[in-house]
């Protein structure tokens, strides 16, 4: 028996198809592909007062396998001093339209494990875990816990996706528990060193959800075409009090509790935002979003809005062996 | 590749082996799901339930009569190799009565 020169290899579901689930801001359920490299910079900004606001950030991502992706996230920006405000947290809380240094923030890590498929043709339904943990040490005012660029600790929860034809849908729920944050509060009096402070985030609970649907092209011909993806993003938080120890001038080794009933922004809260955003990918791989986000219920407090975000993304794909021209020809 | 329905077809040179299960596994890699691979052989006088091609045993399940012979396109069997709907039908016909020779391919012709 001989082989024929033909494979025929029917696949459920083409590459391009997914586009209109590579949410702006939020994760879907479906990964990288295994052994590819992804790298994503983006940037968020805002107007605060007088002052612009930019967090900027380059993230790493890597298929291990199938079904688990991985991720590295350093960020920087001016969203935070060196030091807790003066008089924190009862005065100058938050420490709205003051200058403060563009700062190296730290890094976020992330797991996605990709654990159920439901794969037809141009549909699929799936679902993922995932895990974060961020390593920042940064003298957030506010008492929203948020572990990219604001507070350091871990979080996790579940994705489920669904795409049908052109239109997908996902919901990502989870959980952050921040770590503490040590650091200082200027001394009124000048020439004193700065008041050891510990600030304790409230847990948070996350619920988002967004879709998008593919509007160009209507139908695919080859891997050239430029996708367009219009995307309607809904990020909500709901997170606890934050309690803010200060250090006993007298004992530095002991602590008292600031009150903070007063203060709006260390208080318990919950919002939620919208964020409509478009999406250009390019012959299958650079993609360009952008996204602006208002209050939809309640508002946030760790900025103001409207909030722009831009983000470039590119694949790589640092296993893929050049064959010779006359063993196989994919087509 | 057909993107408007989902098909991929890949050209071998002729006469050389082809690993089915890397074709497939490379899929699952990228991330997506076989729905179905079929593969085009050209045969010369071949009957019987069991083929041995290239160090690889293709077992045949509900063969029609032969011999055959000419181009003939085999659909591979299997959960690597067929959605979850188009296994439910298959799955308790894949027995093995070939021998492990090299890898096992569950085939109809």
């Amino acid at each position: 028996m001989r082989y024929l020169f033909l494979t025929i290899l029917g696949v459920l579901v083409a590459t391009n198809q997914y586009a209109q689930e590579l949410f702006p801001l939020n994760e879907p359920a479906s990964n990288i592909p295994r052994g590819v490299l992804g790298v994503r910079a983006f940037t968020e900004s805002y107007k605060e007062f007088s002052q612009f606001r930019n967090m900027s950030a380059l993230r790493l991502m890597y298929g291990l396998t199938p079904k688990l992706t991985v991720m590295l996230t350093a960020d920087a920006s001016n969203h935070h001093n060196e030091l807790l405000p003066p008089s924190y947290p009862s005065h100058n809380t938050p420490n709205v339209g003051v200058y403060h240094p563009f700062l190296f923030n730290g890094v976020d890590a992330y797991a996605k494990y990709r654990f159920l498929t439901i794969d037809g043709e141009h549909s699929h339904y799936r679902m993922a875990l995932y895990g974060e943990y961020s390593y920042l040490n940064v003298a957030h005012d506010e008492g929203e816990p948020t572990l990219l660029d604001d507070t350091k600790g871990a979080g996790a929860g579940f994705i489920s996706t669904y795409l049908k034809g052109h239109f997908a849908a996902s919901f990502n729920g989870g959980f952050i528990y921040p770590f503490q944050y040590k650091g200082s509060i200027p001394d009124f009096a000048s020439g004193l060193p700065p008041v050891p402070t510990i600030v304790t985030y409230g847990n948070a609970v996350t619920y988002n959800l967004s879709f998008g649907y593919l509007l160009f092209p209507r139908v695919y011909k080859n891997y050239d075409q430029t996708n367009i993806n219009l995307y309607l993003e809904f990020l909500g938080k709901t997170y606890g009090a934050t309690q803010v120890q200060v250090s006993n001038i007298l004992n530095p080794n002991q602590y008292y509790v600031e009150s903070t009933s007063a203060v709006p922004v260390l208080q318990a809260g919950n919002y939620v935002e919208v964020h409509p955003g478009v999406q250009g990918i390019i012959r299958s791989n650079l993609r360009i979003d952008m996204s602006v986000g208002f209050p939809f219920i309640n508002r946030s407090y760790v900025h103001y809005s409207p909030v722009y975000t831009l983000g470039v993304q590119r694949y790589f794909y640092p296993n893929k062996k050049r064959l010779p021209d006359h063993s196989v020809k994919h087509t | 590749m057909n993107l408007e329905h989902t098909e991929g077809k890949i050209t071998f040179t002729p006469n050389g082996k082809v690993d089915i299960s890397g074709i497939a596994q490379a899929v699952k890699n990228a991330g997506f799901s076989v729905r179905y691979l079929k593969a085009g052989f050209v045969l010369d006088n071949t009957a019987g339930t069991c083929i041995n091609y290239k160090g690889d045993t293709y077992s045949v399940v509900h063969p029609t009569a032969g011999p055959h012979s000419g181009t003939t396109v085999v659909t591979f069997l299997g959960p690597a190799y067929q959605a979850k709907k188009d296994l439910k039908k298959w799955g308790s016909q894949l027995t093995n009565g070939c021998g492990t020779k090299g890898n096992l391919y569950y085939i109809t012709l």
